[in-house]
């Protein structure tokens, strides 16, 4: 999740090459800024009484089977639905202009995008299905389905950030989760993360190694890929160990195609198991391979204690260390595989660590000890208050984030131009994949199981 | 189907060439007692630093990297070459590993999650 602007590659002579991007145009930057803009610029009003011109904002849809009352709800929700898509167009416009994406292009695709995303919220209330077609799922099947068999214009596509969507959900994921939680479940959560990390990318690297033949920085990237945090892992190792393009590619191509399978899988084991919600969300963190496919898989179990544990065992446990990983596979490129000693080998910096951690966890952090901090400050009641209407209002905006997020990622996800993979690298991920599954299974619902139901 | 094919990944690699040479040279001389000729040693040092770094550039030049400065030391950047490539490059023409120092980033392409 080092994230940085993605970028189209231009047919032709490539021109001056791009240096490294400056931290305004990061998308971790602007995550930050919005996440913990929304959440200041909330208690604020909360202090001032003026939090009723915030909570309009503020959208859900209730539950319907009559589709003319459905239409009434957002009939009378009108107003708020179009402050909330005005807000949210705004900032995110201003910060995609910094970033260098087309403006007008943004507008028309985050609008088209904002129109789907009520209208899918609303289909995925319907007391109908809603138990078995939980809306994430309803968003990414949309969006798979479309982003597959039509030709996507590219001012649609402008609007289709995953990654910047979810990095601000997840901030203002933080706010809601109590700072004490994370200190409380934070250690279990590294410690069960990193039994399963280091056992997949084990047996990922030295299955791609020893049994298939595969480069050394080859098998780590798909090691990374398929333990740490997914593309973000495969990339921040790839440039770590200095790894061919073609083999980061191959390893992000594999993370794509799993952890979209794992979207619909792991929510649908869940409930075939009966798991309870927190396990089953502390499972679905060791066994997802992307913050935003977790994400979507959390949302579908339907429980927000799932989503609560997810990002405890994911980016408490794992997103977290991608620098230390890094970090670890930089030395042992330049020691082991080129087989030189520490004095002789290419200087690695510890700055790697700081280099490729996912900054938007920062304001993940800040915005739960925020959070946290305020209410503690408070009296019980004014505490309770503000847990309430302050956290409800980010809670609601949160939901919404995720859900572009899901669309986006469907819309996104086109198999078809995905890099030809070879049986060997998908064997070695799948082994891992393998071992993963099941490890996580029995860790969060035999192991630790009454630590992640206690968390509510 | 039909779409504008991206990359899955695009990347930069970096090359750090420092213009001054690690410290332990001078720390050894100036353990010396300081004389015009240590001077002139550390002048010399320096000089010949100098010299590799602009060799190493010639060989980078050609491979199509464009450089900037950054205090005493000079980046290369290529969107181009890999990183492994130029490392290979340089290694081959005589450069010792401790010579220069590599970055790489990738940077997903659009839609990779």
């Amino acid at each position: 999740m080092a994230g940085v602007t993605q970028t189209t590659l231009s047919p032709g002579k490539p021109s001056a090459p791009q240096t490294a991007v400056p931290m305004l145009k990061r998308e971790d930057t602007w995550a930050i800024i919005i996440g913990i803009g929304l959440i200041l610029v909330a208690t604020l009003a909360f202090f001032s009484n003026s939090l009723g011109l915030l909570k309009p904002m503020a959208v859900s849809f209730t539950v319907w089977t009559d589709f003319s009352k459905a239409m009434n709800d957002v009939a009378s929700k009108l107003g708020g639905i179009v402050f909330l898509y005005l807000f949210f167009l705004i900032v995110f416009g201003f910060a995609v202009r910094v970033m260098g994406v087309n403006v007008p292009h943004f507008i028309c695709g985050f609008t088209v995008l904002f129109i789907l995303s009520v209208f899918i919220t609303l289909l995925g209330i319907n007391n109908a299905w809603k138990n078995w077609m939980e809306g994430p799922l309803l968003a990414l099947g949309v969006g798979i389905v479309a982003g597959n068999t039509i030709k996507l214009p590219q001012w649609f596509r402008s609007a289709l950030k995953t990654e910047f969507y979810v990095k601000t959900g997840i901030i203002l994921m933080g706010a809601i989760l109590p700072f004490t939680i994370i200190l409380s479940a934070g250690p279990l959560a590294i410690m069960q993360a990193t039994i399963v990390s280091v056992i997949t990318f084990g047996s990922i690297y030295f299955a791609a190694t020893r049994l298939f033949g595969l480069d050394p920085r080859f098998g780590a990237c798909l090691g990374a890929g398929g333990s740490i945090c997914g593309v973000s892992g495969a990339i921040a190792i790839g440039g770590a160990c200095r790894a061919e393009k073609e083999h980061v590619s191959v390893a992000i191509s594999m993370v794509v195609i799993w952890a979209v399978v794992m979207i619909f899988l792991l929510p649908l084991w869940a409930k075939a198991l009966g798991l309870e919600a927190g396990p089953a969300g502390a499972w679905i963190g060791t066994s997802e391979f992307a913050d935003a496919a977790g994400f979507a898989a959390a949302a579908a179990v339907g429980d927000e204690r799932a989503i609560k544990t997810f990002t405890l065992m994911k980016v408490v446990g794992r997103d977290m260390f991608v620098g230390v990983w890094a970090l670890v596979v930089a030395f042992l490129s330049v020691t082991v595989w080129e087989r030189k000693t520490a004095d002789r080998a290419e200087r690695v910096n510890v700055s790697e660590i700081w280099n490729r951690f996912p900054k938007f966890v920062i304001g993940f952090f800040f915005a739960s000890l925020f959070t946290t901090v305020v209410i503690a400050m408070l009296s019980p009641q004014a505490g309770a208050a503000y847990s309430k209407e302050v956290l409800g209002v980010v809670k609601v905006l949160r939901g919404w984030a995720f859900t572009w997020t899901f669309l986006s990622i469907g819309f996104t996800t086109r198999f078809g131009e995905l890099t030809r993979l070879g049986w060997k690298p998908l064997a070695a991920f799948t082994i891992g994949v393998l071992i993963n599954v099941p490890l996580g299974y029995w860790l969060s619902n035999v192991v630790f199981a009454s630590y992640w139901m206690a968390i509510k | 189907m039909g779409q504008e094919k991206t990359a899955v990944v695009t990347h930069l690699t970096r090359v750090a060439l420092s213009l001054m040479p690690e410290a332990e040279v001078f720390n050894e001389l100036y353990a010396q007692e300081l004389t015009p000729d240590i001077v002139r040693q550390v002048g010399k040092i320096k000089a010949q630093r100098a010299e590799r770094v602009a060799a190493m550039m010639e060989l980078m030049t050609d491979q199509g990297f464009t450089f900037q400065r950054d205090k005493q030391i000079i980046f290369g950047y290529s969107n181009t070459i890999e990183a492994y490539e130029i490392k290979r490059d340089l290694i081959r023409a005589g450069f010792a590993d401790r010579e220069f120092q590599i970055y790489l980033e990738y940077t997903r392409g659009w839609g990779m999650l």
